[in-house]
This record gives structure tokens, C-alpha cells and sequence, in this order.
């Protein structure tokens, strides 16, 4: 911009380049900002560099074409104002100044020598510079805009990261804390002390179920997948070692479509709502409840819907066992948010007066979102 | 002893029944598999100690607790519920983990045991429904709570449609109303002074002389009574011999 200053004011008048310039800077910043919005809509800053200079090199020289076509306008506009108003001024911009024993004939040679100096190849140079500085200011326009999305990315990268990390953290605190509910390991080992006296076989098959299910939540890590099928059998571990302490005030069933056995979902989700239904629901009824599990494959999303008896009510006072309701499933959603960004979705409300659902959406053929 | 067995899941009962059967000075009267079951049966029974699950469906037991009026002896059982137990931060509190473990249980048994044949040397004379100063009473105020001896209770005041008892430092309310109270307290220890309060006579520190006849008592507590009229002479009638 000074260039072009010290270019303009060399043969203007000091207000009239200076007006004309500041035409110029607010064109430029004009153009930037239209030139900022096409950017920010084209989502340059997510390219990488080698795809990006060429961009922002072609962008910067049209933007410098442009600015210089503007300002050469504005610059003749002006032109036209001051001689439309005093047509001598002409000779004092072409900028030859009164001499004192220089004859009028001299004076023509002298204007039309200066008059020449403005035409032709020495024009397209004067232009050529122009757009050349101006171009040379959007490309330095551009490198300090990058070079600040590029940081203001990286630091989100490095936030997203962090919180990521403190969530996997979090997710496996509270799978030792939730998911193997120690209340519920403990009750089973008494029941199972209990049906070694009254029922050898049957204690037998207790100890086995109690060890799949330590096995499978000690095994899996919170971000490999398992199929349905293994998840079904973990849950049907857990249901009949809760069935020993609950005796008939548990009915399950399960109605699981034959296609979506196969499909890999993230392991403790289904047992995770399982155990929510029977710790809030089931264990408060005394005279019990049900629990229907069923999974399906629909438009390209396994749906697994967990009903019981019961109501889910409103946390008012959070203490203990209703945080502890809240942990559980906020962490399955973190998960499949983790997993599968917006695609995913759990969702727990009253179906009715009577009954609970937990519906669990997971996409089945997506391009998986995985950190790490 | 007579005992009763409260817990939701049949197969822990059954498997405390059989730890129990080892104890010759244990007599299982009964079992409760919900709160309300068990209130039925303490009230019917007159157990002298209820084992007692936390957790259970419905009402847990500490809401059962509050619904008693005599309170039998209480070792409770959990199988894991540390918060629940943290509520009880000035009693020695006797609970025993699931699975129980023999030798807690026969030290937990043993001391219960301990407790009421000293109770039952000291109130030879016991009349039907009356609550002695050895009796306990259950008291729960918001998180926290209490197990008290009567004879640790100074005071017992009305505070709206509850009463507030005073003991150690601590002032919780319970849900009877003071004439209720009245009806069940041992008339020799605890006295009603006034409408508003019944004292506990081993309590007192001094007695003066008030106006008209009527009296200001100063307890240890640091609480002052003061006796109405009617109130005075019942009191001089019961200190004369």
C-alpha cells in the first residue's frame, strides 16, 4: 500500500492520492473479506499446504488484478473530478512545474514528452507493479489467515484429544465401578454360597455364569467391538445369576432377529441398560417385572430395544444409586458418540404408564470415527 | 433369643438360617422378605433381634426401622453399600457383610446376647408396651442416623406436628407426637412438665423455685424447664416419698 502511495503521489497532489489510497486499502479489505467468506464456505483451512498454495497463489493475483482494475478506476475518477473542476490542473498533475525562461513552444515539447511518458509499454509495467503489490499483499493476507487457522486447529485437535483421553479414563473407571456392580457380584456369591447346600448343579452353573461375565467385562476393552450374539450371551449370564437372587420376580425374554447377530457393537452397552433395568426397576417391584430384549436390522441401523416394567422418574435429589443410573448410561452414550459421532444415539423414557424403554441406535456400515 | 430373618432373596435367608443353627441361644421365630412383610411380623412375634438387609424392594431398611414402634435388637446385613452405612456415624453399629462371615456372626450374636440379658436383669418389672430407659429407639434425621438408648435422651420437645429430642449434641425430630410419647414413656423417668415437653428425671441438674408457685428445672444439658402450675404439684407429689 505505501508503494502504491509513493507511486501515486509522485505525480498527484498529496489529498488526491492520499484519497485515492484510501480507497484502495478499504477496496482491499473488501476484497479480503469477500475472498474470507469464499474460503471459509470451501473449508480451505481443513486442505493441506501443498494443496493449498497453488489455491491461494491464483486467488491472491486474481485478487490483485481486481484490486488494481478498481483502484486504476477509482484512481481515473478522481482524475476526472479535478480536471472537471480546474482544467489546468492537468499540467500540474502530468507534474512538470512552471519554469521561468522556458517559452511556451518549449513547455508543449516538455507536456507532450511527459504526456508520452504515460502511454504504452510503460503503462502495462506501471500496472504490472501494481498488481504485482497488490498481489503480494493478499498473499500475505492469506499466509497470516492460514497460519492462525492452522494453530487456532491444532490447539481444537489437542482439546478434542485431551477430552477424549479423560473420557476413555473416565469410561474405564466407571466400567470397574458400574459395570460390575459390586453389589450385585456380592449377592451373587452369597446366593451361590446358599445353592451349594440346596442345589449342587445349579451352583455349579452360577460359578460358570458369574466367570463369563467377569471374563467378558475384564477382556474386552471399551472400544473393540463385539458381535451381539457374544454380547446376548454375556446378558443372559447376568440375568440368570440375577434370577437366582430374584427368583420369580424376574421374566426376560429376548426376541433377536436372526440378522443382526452378527453385528459388532461396543461391548457392556446392552448389559449396561440390562443391569439399569433391573437395579431401578425390577429391584424396587416387589412383586417384580419384565425384561424384553430385541434387536433388529433396519435401514441400515441395528436398533436393540430394552423394555421393562417400571417407570424411570425424574432425578430430584442425586444421591448415590440414582448417580450412579445417571454414570451408567451417560457413559454408554459418550461411548457411541465416541465411536460413531451423531450417527449413534441411545435414549432412555417411559413407553407408557407401565413400561421403560432403552432404544440403541448404531449405524452399520459407516466410516468409523475413531481417535487414537 | 427370638429371632427374625429379613431379607429379600430366599437363598440368603436360607443360607443365614443355616450359619444360625449353630447358635444354641438363637431361636429363629420367623422371615421377612419385604419391609412390610416384617413390620407384620415384629409387631405379631416381638422378635428380640431382626437380622436386616439394607436393600430391599419396595421400603429398605432403614425406612422399616423408622416405622417401628419397639425396636428389637438390629444387626443388619448388606452385600456391599458403604454409603448406606456412613449415615451411621455416632453409633457403633453392628452389620455384617454377604457372604457372613462365622466368626463375625458368633461375635456379633454374642454381643447382642450380652446386651439384652443385662437389659433383662435390670427391668424385672416390666410392663406390657411401656418403653424402659434401656429400650432403643431409631431416630433419622435427613442422612443421618441414630440408634438411642432412652436413657440418653434429656428431653423430648413438640416442634410443630413433630418433636425434637435432645441427646448428646444432637437435636433430630422425629414424627410422634409428644402425647403419644407420654402413653408409651415409663412414667417414673420421664416426666411431662409443661404441653410442650417431657423431661427425663435423671437428667436434672437443679430445681428452683419459680413464680407462683411453680418451678424451674435446669438440666445437664443446659436446657431450662420450666414446670406449669398443674405440672408442679404432679412433680412434688412423684419426688415425695
Amino acid at each position: 500500500m505505501l508503494t502504491s502511495f509513493l507511486a501515486m503521489a509522485m505525480f498527484m497532489p498529496l489529498l488526491p492520492a492520499l484519497g485515492t489510497n484510501l480507497m484502495a486499502i478499504l477496496l482491499g479489505v473488501f476484497i479480503s473479506h469477500l475472498y474470507r467468506g469464499y474460503v471459509k464456505r470451501k473449508n480451505w483451512k481443513d486442505l493441506s499446504i501443498p494443496k493449498l498454495w497453488p489455491k491461494v497463489l491464483l486467488a491472491s493475483v486474481l485478487q490483485g488484478t481486481l484490486l488494481s482494475l478498481l483502484t486504476l478506476i477509482s484512481l481515473i475518477a478522481v482524475f476526472m473530478l479535478i480536471v472537471g473542476s480546474d482544467p489546468d490542473a492537468i499540467n500540474k498533475l502530468i507534474g512538470i512545474p512552471p519554469m521561468e525562461g522556458v517559452d511556451e513552444e518549449a513547455m508543449q515539447k516538455l507536456r507532450q514528452a511527459s504526456l508520452e511518458n504515460f502511454s504504452g509499454g510503460k503503462m502495462i509495467v506501471f500496472l504490472l507493479s501494481f498488481v504485482t503489490s497488490f498481489a503480494i499483499y493478499f498473499i500475505s493476507w492469506s499466509a497470516l489467515y492460514f497460519a492462525y487457522q492452522y494453530l487456532q486447529k491444532a490447539r481444537e485437535m489437542e482439546i478434542e484429544k485431551w477430552k477424549i483421553s479423560a473420557s476413555v479414563i473416565d469410561a474405564e473407571l466407571s466400567t470397574l465401578k458400574a459395570q460390575i456392580n459390586p453389589h450385585f457380584m456380592f449377592n451373587s456369591l452369597n446366593n451361590i454360597r446358599s445353592l451349594v447346600a440346596e442345589d449342587t448343579e445349579r451352583a455349579r452353573d452360577a460359578i460358570t455364569h458369574l466367570s463369563d461375565l467377569l471374563r467378558f467385562s475384564i477382556q474386552f476393552d471399551q472400544y473393540e467391538k463385539v458381535s451381539l450374539d457374544k454380547e446376548l450371551n454375556i446378558v443372559e449370564d447376568y440375568l440368570k445369576l440375577e434370577a437366582i437372587q430374584l427368583e420369580e420376580r424376574l421374566r426376560y425374554t429376548f426376541d433377536i432377529d436372526k440378522s443382526s447377530r452378527e453385528m459388532l457393537i461396543p461391548p457392556m452397552i446392552v448389559q449396561t441398560l440390562v443391569e439399569n433395568a433391573i437395579k431401578h426397576s425390577i429391584n424396587n417391584l416387589p412383586n417384580g417385572g419384565e425384561i424384553v430384549v430385541k434387536a433388529a436390522v433396519n435401514n441400515g441401523y441395528l436398533l436393540i430395544n430394552i423394555t421393562n416394567t417400571g417407570q424411570m422418574k425424574r432425578i430430584e435429589k442425586p444421591i448415590s444409586s440414582e448417580q450412579r443410573r445417571g454414570i451408567g448410561i451417560q457413559n454408554a452414550k459418550e461411548r457411541l458418540r465416541l465411536l460413531y459421532g451423531e450417527n449413534a444415539s441411545l435414549t432412555v423414557q417411559n413407553l407408557n404408564e407401565k413400561v421403560v424403554c432403552a432404544t440403541v441406535k448404531i449405524p452399520l456400515n459407516v466410516k468409523e470415527k475413531r481417535t487414537s | 433369643m427370638k429371632t427374625l430373618i429379613i431379607d429379600d432373596s430366599r437363598l440368603a435367608r436360607n443360607e443365614l438360617k443355616r450359619l444360625l443353627k449353630e447358635f444354641d441361644n438363637v431361636q429363629i421365630v420367623g422371615e421377612a422378605a419385604s419391609a412390610d412383610e416384617a413390620k407384620e411380623k415384629i409387631n405379631e412375634l416381638k422378635p428380640d433381634l431382626i437380622f436386616l438387609d439394607i436393600q430391599m424392594p419396595g421400603k429398605n431398611g432403614f425406612e422399616l426401622l423408622e416405622e417401628l414402634e419397639v425396636l428389637p435388637e438390629v444387626i443388619f446385613s448388606t452385600a456391599y453399600d458403604e454409603h448406606a452405612l456412613k449415615a451411621f456415624e455416632y453409633n457403633a453399629l453392628d452389620y455384617l457383610v454377604k457372604p457372613v462371615q462365622k466368626q463375625r456372626l458368633a461375635g456379633s450374636v454374642s454381643k447382642v446376647y450380652d446386651k439384652i440379658k443385662k437389659r433383662e436383669n435390670e427391668q424385672n418389672s416390666n410392663q406390657e408396651g411401656i418403653l424402659t430407659i434401656n429400650d432403643q429407639v431409631f431416630v433419622k434425621d435427613g442422612e443421618r442416623c441414630w440408634f438411642v438408648q432412652l436413657a440418653e435422651i434429656r428431653l423430648f420437645e413438640v416442634s410443630g406436628n413433630y418433636t425434637t429430642v435432645y441427646f448428646d449434641t444432637s437435636k433430630p425430630m422425629i414424627t410422634r407426637t409428644l402425647n403419644y410419647l407420654e402413653s408409651r414413656l415409663d412414667e417414673k423417668t420421664f416426666f411431662r412438665a409443661n404441653r410442650q415437653q417431657i423431661i427425663n428425671l435423671k437428667w436434672i441438674e437443679r430445681i428452683e423455685p419459680w413464680f407462683s408457685g411453680s418451678l424451674r428445672i435446669y438440666l445437664k444439658g443446659g436446657e431450662e424447664i420450666d414446670v406449669s402450675r398443674r405440672q408442679t404439684l404432679k412433680f412434688k407429689e412423684l419426688m415425695s416419698f
